[in-house]
């Protein structure tokens, strides 16, 4: 299953895919991302964009409702490590090597969180991605990603869990 | 409980629990913390829904920054004289090698605690905690 959510993605780099097919996949594949609903939006060369609908266990600061750092990090980090498939031969997967978070302004309470990575540069080992989450405005961002991952040539890396 | 009184318990008789217990994302997480000496390691018990790529397996990278965050608040609580959540400002996580499906541990370091900003490290392990599988550097406000 997740094999083929990899295949899939891949498509979009030179012919029209399943879009469905693949947000579909990407829930149904990956626990995380269905444990928060990630539901992507969009898909393609230029980037990602999906969104994580908000829901109160979600919450960080029960004062004041605001969400937890750690939803914009799962947010973030899918996103970034999902733009960079579509620019990637077929059986390429992708281990992240760091990612670093700036948080611009405080979220607000309730709201759904958005995000939008790409990917601007890629070379023979390294992908090197750019992401911002934010709620209502694309322009005011709360937070803002800059992430580097490893390409790997097989589908079942060498490296060892911990 | 609010999240103050929370603290203010934390730091009466040392038990953080209870401030786990206020956070809504921090029960949904299943994290637990344990006193060990002078430190506050933050425990994550695995489950199925933490993983995030489900051919090695291994924990979703999400869920390992997520840790490394919560952590490195957690110590920084411990460390502080305030009853105020320190707030984000930023943090760079390195994955040094995938999370396995496994409990995972992870504590902080306050390395600069200021008027207005601490730098806190992190640093998470599994089985081994002389073999981390990530680390990170923070910073936080602790101050409005």
């Amino acid at each position: 299953m997740f094999d083929s959510f990899i295949a899939n993605t891949h498509c979009r780099a030179s012919m029209e895919i399943d879009f469905e097919n693949v947000r579909h996949l990407m829930i149904s594949t990956i626990p995380h991302m269905s444990a928060v609903g990630l539901d992507l939006i969009s898909m393609d060369d230029s980037g990602v964009v999906a969104k994580i609908p908000h829901r109160p266990e979600f919450v960080g600061d029960p004062d004041t409702g605001v969400v937890h750092g750690g939803i914009v990090t799962v947010l973030l980090d899918s996103l970034s490590g999902m733009c960079v498939v579509p620019k990637l031969p077929d059986g390429t997967m992708v281990a992240t090597l760091d990612l670093r978070i700036d948080y611009l302004k405080p979220a607000v309470s309730g709201q759904d969180l958005h995000a939008y990575a790409h990917c601007y540069k890629t070379t023979r080992n390294i992908a090197f991605t750019r992401a911002i989450a934010y709620q209502g405005d694309v322009d005011d961002p709360i937070a803002h990603a800059s992430g580097s991952f490893m390409m790997s040539s097989t589908s079942k890396s060498t490296m060892k869990p911990a | 409980m609010s999240i103050s009184d929370g603290i203010s318990a934390a730091r009466r008789n040392g038990d953080l629990q209870p401030l786990i217990k206020a956070v809504p994302y921090f029960r949904w997480m299943g994290l637990r913390v344990d006193r060990q000496g002078d430190e506050l390691i933050t425990a994550l018990p695995f489950q199925d829904m933490l993983i995030g790529n489900p051919l090695l397996p291994a924990l979703h990278g999400g869920v390992t920054g997520a840790l490394l965050e919560s952590a490195a608040m957690i110590s920084l609580i411990g460390a502080m004289d305030t009853p105020r959540l320190p707030k984000i400002v930023n943090i760079a996580v390195e994955y040094l090698r995938p999370g396995g499906a496994a409990d995972s541990f992870a504590t902080g370091i306050v390395t600069k605690q200021g008027r207005r900003v601490a730098s806190v490290r992190a640093h998470a392990w599994q089985k081994d905690r002389n073999k981390l599988f990530a680390a990170a550097t923070t910073h936080f406000l602790v101050s409005p």
